[in-house]
């Protein structure tokens, strides 16, 4: 086991009218080398959070409370700020969800990757060699005309092409790791795929590990190996991507399968979730955070602190359902 | 660049400009008269062949004058646009992009010194210092360092916290070459028309100083002394205290006329995105 990325126990915190609310609780995930995970969740939960905090750029008025992020085994809580600047962007990357505006609009192309390429340099490139490396990763992120798009300013790119232009960024240092939060959800449904396709060759050519960031379990079940559902700010249900699509155990795991639109369900009103995740304030630090929209939810699901249950690859939070059990009956009944 | 010379303001606001950059440049290469030198005989004349404006209630020749006060009133604008620029401007990007306590204590003191009147500064100055060229520009730069720090500190605020910042800070460029590549080319608009409407009041102001004697030294000739020399004799030569008046208003007018077409300009693009 080669662990690129691993959070134990991470806990951040914003203060909110003199309370402590956990907007991201207790959470523990890990990347390997060469793997892509997903986080799954709606919106409000905590993903993009996370995704920040792994490379130290969460919101300043928040408070990392407890728990260690490891990159490459290293405690990167503990870095400094010269030590950041030097390792964001060289030993790991992270792409936003907004292509539209996370490039500045007043520098060309050429020279946002240039600069980003000199920042990492032990030593001076020529310019030639500079070009030539530039030219090579807009083409290895199937951009038609890197030429082109070297010159040209963010305004003039579409969606897609900046949405490549950014990977090409992130990883023109080859990093081990890549956060991508949310990277196609701004992008129409064809170029997404592409933008995955992409995404997928790199960690094939690269090893690159990749933690993916969706709300879309859709995307997610196809491109990921493992996939962790997140909820309030909770890890409730984590396995292997093709296992824990077949078989949801979790209940909120299972409601966001069923709301995934699919040609079997045509014709059929589309199943959702009812509520909306409840927001930082009205979270009460106590209990199941998914009590108040589960159909199964009991008394003891609003007070008693939840337990992980954890079998094989498969990991489980919930009061009511024991993994196990649940296990043995998917497979008595796949047997049948 | 070049829908900035498509704005009628800015066209005609550098035209304003160049005439009395013109009258400057002309002053430098070929000086009809010494401004300085006086002949009674010959005062108080209106427009002839041998004084193309006429000359003054001490017979020295306003073209001349006029020459060598542009330099004058141009050079303080100009010093006075640097220097306030040059500490406001890094004031309020460090208060806009870092916040918090700096940020407050910064702007309790920029606006302690925006609460003073203008030319009470000045004067204050002026009583404390005595009178010279430096003085007043210092003066005057006081004055308009927290306009430019204002200025700077909301652009700043506007943008650090945007997604190409973030997405800039997350592979790994530092603060410093976040506030000047990423952050400071986005408010240099902005900026302009701070600067060219500090230099239009910086030049305002001197003239209303040295109306008041308190500013430019006689015989040295600026704008404002000329008008004021020029005031007693508005019955005997009406166009000796014209020109200058007219000098000023034209400097004046050009740099207004310039900042309302960038901001005009900056307004359009605002609205196309």
């Amino acid at each position: 086991m080669n662990k690129v990325l691993e959070i134990d126990n991470f806990t951040l915190s914003f203060k909110i009218k003199d309370k402590e609310v956990k907007a991201v609780n207790d959470i523990s995930l890990y990347v390997e080398k060469g793997e892509v995970v997903g986080l799954v969740g709606e919106s409000g939960c905590g993903k993009s959070l996370t995704a920040l905090s792994i490379v130290n750029l969460q919101p300043s008025n928040s408070k990392i409370v407890d728990g260690q992020i490891e990159i490459n085994g290293e405690d990167v809580l503990s870095y400094s700020r010269e030590m950041w600047n030097d390792k964001r962007g060289k030993d790991f990357s992270i792409i936003f969800q907004e292509p539209m505006s996370a490039l500045d609009p007043l520098v060309k192309i050429g020279n946002q990757i240039k600069e980003s390429i000199v920042a990492h340099a032990d030593e001076s490139i020529n310019s030639v060699d500079l070009k030539s490396r530039i030219m090579d990763m807009l083409r290895a992120v199937e951009l038609r005309n890197p030429e082109l798009v070297y010159d040209s300013y963010p305004h003039q790119l579409s969606g897609g092409m900046r949405q490549r232009v950014l990977i090409a960024l992130s990883l023109i240092n080859n990093p081990c790791l890549l956060v991508a939060d949310e990277p196609t959800t701004a992008l129409d449904v064809t170029v997404q795929s592409q933008i995955l396709k992409i995404l997928k060759q790199m960690n094939e050519e690269l090893s690159l590990s990749v933690l993916f960031i969706s709300h879309d379990l859709g995307v997610v079940k196809n491109f990921c190996e493992r996939i962790y559902v997140m909820y309030a700010g909770l890890i409730v249900e984590s396995g292997i991507s093709s296992d824990l699509i077949e078989n949801p155990i979790h209940p909120y795991t299972k409601g966001l399968i069923d709301s995934i639109p699919s040609i079997k369900k045509r014709g059929k009103t589309l199943s959702t979730i009812k509520g909306n995740v409840p927001t930082l304030e009205r979270r009460s630090g106590m209990g199941c955070p998914f009590a108040s929209r589960c159909y199964l939810a009991k008394p003891v699901c609003y007070v008693k602190k939840l337990e992980e249950q954890r079998v094989g690859s498969r990991s489980l939070f919930c009061h009511l359902i024991n993994l196990e059990e649940e296990l043995e009956r998917i497979k008595s009944d796949a047997k049948n | 660049m070049i829908r900035y010379f498509k704005n009628k303001n800015i066209v005609v606001g550098l035209i304003f400009l160049s005439l009395i950059l013109i009258l400057m440049i002309a002053g430098l290469v070929a000086l009809p008269y010494d401004p300085n030198a006086i002949d009674i005989a010959h005062k108080l004349k209106g427009a002839s062949r041998a004084h193309l404006l006429g000359t003054d209630h001490l017979g020295r020749d306003i073209l001349s004058r006029l020459m060598v006060g542009s330099r004058i009133s141009l050079s303080i604008g100009f010093w006075v646009v640097l220097l306030g620029s040059l500490i406001g401007i890094p004031l309020g990007a460090v208060a806009g992009y870092f916040g918090g306590k700096i940020d407050e204590l910064m702007m309790k003191i920029i606006d302690t010194l925006m609460s003073f009147p203008g030319i009470l500064i000045a004067l204050m100055l002026i009583a404390v210092f005595d009178v010279s060229l430096k003085i007043i520009i210092v003066a005057l730069a006081l004055i308009s360092l927290p306009k430019f720090a204002r200025i700077s500190r909301s652009g700043f605020v506007k943008y650090r916290e945007s997604a190409f910042v973030l997405s800039t800070k997350a592979r790994g460029a530092g603060n410093i070459r976040i506030m000047i590549h990423h952050i400071l080319p986005h408010i240099v608009p902005s900026l302009m028309v701070t600067a060219s409407l500090t230099f239009a009041t910086a030049v305002i102001s001197e003239a209303g100083l040295s109306y008041l004697g308190l500013g430019i030294q006689p015989p040295t000739p600026s704008f404002g002394k000329m008008v004021s020399d020029a005031q007693p004799y508005i019955f005997q030569n009406p166009t000796y205290v014209l020109i200058p008046t007219l000098a000023i208003t034209v400097l004046v007018l050009g740099f207004n006329l310039i900042g309302d077409g960038i901001q005009e300009v900056q307004e359009r693009e605002g609205q196309n995105e």
